[in-house]
């Protein structure tokens, strides 16, 4: 929600793994910070456990920098998780701003180059016939 | 917090101790995540409890330890990074560099108008030689290099502006700064020997220290250089900072401009044997400089009076820009100078109150400013959105309320 000078999204490139997955989490829908730690850690079989101080450090670096933002709540309260965790009155969502996901996007732009580079060099095997790129989506 | 941590006594307990831990970090960090952050712990802590029974909670105290360390203290070295540079407020830095400036400038004057000047085409007139006893040696010396040094840390006047108004002082202010306080120390150094020197000289006390007399003047070159260079430096720094006073941007480099036109108007009038109007043009020249050094700290003190930069806040008073998620930020400063242009100076003072509020309190609602400070809800509000939309403060939303801030705080 703050004011920013908006930079190029390719000069923030490469992005840290832990800022890479927070986005990805953040790209279909806002969440809470315990949220975000979930989606990450099931996504990536439990490779990467989001701590505290790492989840919250990167947040605040990327709402200062402007790619997320807290957004106003959820308009649908919160669901209950089943383990009486945090108020749910009290948790603060984020969501990805515009410039996030140009952020995002050109991040997995320079991925699926990577990956093309990688595969031209005959290091990973070529796409299979039907699957779309991380571009075309 | 935890509604559910009431009924899980090792939950609670863990998220005490995380609370407690959480001095480790800054205070920007905990103001605007502590509660969070525990929330986030005593979530996991459930989780690993109502999965891996009381060895999960252990397992998870192992990971988050190091974690915490580690995080902590990344945060206070951007913290430190951001301070390294000046660690005081620019504004405080400022002004009394613009003091120093001023009287710098003042002595300056004074000197050259008396010891070249006046006391010279005295002595040329009159045939006699004034200022030659030890009394008024030692009062012009002090003249002299008091001036040089108050003139060299009045450059850091500049300095601190350059840094209030744009958040951080770059390549270019940062290294005008080492060699404007490389240029003080020098003639603090002189003056305070050359002081001793006058009043001690040939005592046996003395004796060990006479040596140093050649050697201090030896310093006098290097520190006149590192003068030059300093000032040069600050002055094309505050050329290009864009939001400074366009009189601000222009008057540094002026002042270099003029330095050695100045010395050499003098020697001219002396070449061309006409010893009475070279010594008074010589003593003129000389000053000029230091003329120059005055009008800078006018116009620095009276840049100051317009306000204190709204929105910057200590030497890490940079705003964020845009997308740093690389692990340091790169403040970049927004100050209220733009806005303040064409303000009252009721206005002003409102100003000043609502930013004072909002540094005491972090940050603050309208109705929060309107419950620190004089003005009315209304006025909050108008002066707020106002700030905000021009890039002075930031604004974030949290349950629903418009919170504002300042850019960076402190950690």
């Amino acid at each position: 929600m703050c004011a920013k000078r908006r930079v190029d999204p390719e000069g923030l490139l490469p992005l840290t793994p832990v800022a890479l997955n927070i986005l990805l989490a953040l790209a279909d829908e806002e969440r809470h910070g315990y949220g975000i730690g979930v989606e990450v850690r099931e996504r990536t079989g439990g490779e990467m456990r989001l701590g505290p101080g790492t989840l919250y450090g990167s947040l605040k670096r990327m709402v200062d920098g402007g790619l997320v933002e807290e957004s106003e709540g959820h308009a649908g309260g919160e669901a209950d998780d089943g383990r009486g965790g945090y108020d749910a009155g009290r948790r603060r969502y984020y969501r990805l701003t515009g410039f996030g996901g140009r952020v995002l996007a050109a991040e997995l732009a320079r991925l699926e180059d990577v990956v093309r580079t990688a595969q031209a060099k005959g290091f990973l095997p070529p796409p299979r016939r039907g699957v779309s790129s991380p571009g075309e989506v | 917090m935890a509604s559910g941590a009431a009924g899980e006594p090792g939950v609670a307990a863990s998220e005490r101790v995380y609370r407690a831990l959480m001095r480790a970090y800054p205070e920007e960090v905990r103001r605007r995540y502590a509660e969070e952050m525990v929330g986030y712990f005593g979530d996991l802590c459930r989780e690993e409890r109502s999965s891996r029974g009381p060895g999960g909670v252990m397992s998870l105290w192992a990971r988050t330890l190091p974690e915490l360390i580690f995080t902590a203290l990344q945060e206070r070295g951007t913290v430190f990074r951001r301070n390294a540079y000046l660690p005081a407020a620019p504004g405080t830095v400022a002004r009394w560099g613009a003091l120093c400036a001023l009287l710098g400038g003042v002595l300056g004057v004074a000197f050259h108008l008396i010891e070249y000047s006046l006391l010279g085409a005295l002595g040329i007139l009159t045939g006699g030689s004034y200022g030659s006893d030890p009394f008024a040696r030692f009062f012009t010396l002090l003249l002299l290099l008091g001036a040089l040094s108050l003139s060299s840390l009045g450059l850091f006047g500049l300095y601190g502006t350059v840094v209030a108004r744009s958040g951080r002082p770059g390549l270019l202010a940062g290294a005008g700064a080492v060699f404007s306080a490389a240029a003080a120390f020098l003639w603090l150094s002189i003056s305070g020997y050359g002081a001793v020197h006058n009043l001690a000289s040939g005592t046996a006390f003395f004796a060990p220290f006479e040596w140093l007399w050649n050697g201090g003047a030896l310093l006098i070159g290097p520190a006149m250089v590192f003068w030059f260079l300093g000032l040069l430096l600050l002055g094309i720094a505050a050329a290009r900072e864009r939001r400074l006073p366009r009189l601000l941007r222009v008057l540094p480099l002026v002042l270099f401009a003029i330095i050695a036109p100045s010395y050499e108007l003098g020697g001219y009038f002396e070449m061309v044997g006409n010893p009475v109007t070279a010594v008074i043009v010589m003593g003129f020249a000389q000053g000029l400089p230091f003329v120059g050094v005055a009008l800078l700290g006018w116009v620095l003190l009276r840049d100051d009076a317009a306000g204190p930069p709204v929105a910057s806040d200590g030497p890490d008073g940079g705003a964020r820009e845009a997308g740093d998620v690389s692990g340091a930020t790169r403040p970049a400063g927004r100050i209220a100078g733009g806005a303040r242009s064409g303000t009252s100076g009721v206005e002003r003072d409102k100003e000043k109150e609502l930013h004072g509020a909002i540094q005491r309190h972090g940050q603050l609602t309208v109705a929060g400013v309107a419950l620190e400070t004089s003005l009315s809800v209304k006025e909050a509000g108008r002066m707020l959105s106002g700030l905000a939309s021009k890039g002075h403060l930031g604004v974030r939303v949290e349950h629903g309320r418009l919170l504002y801030s300042l850019w960076e705080d402190r950690g």
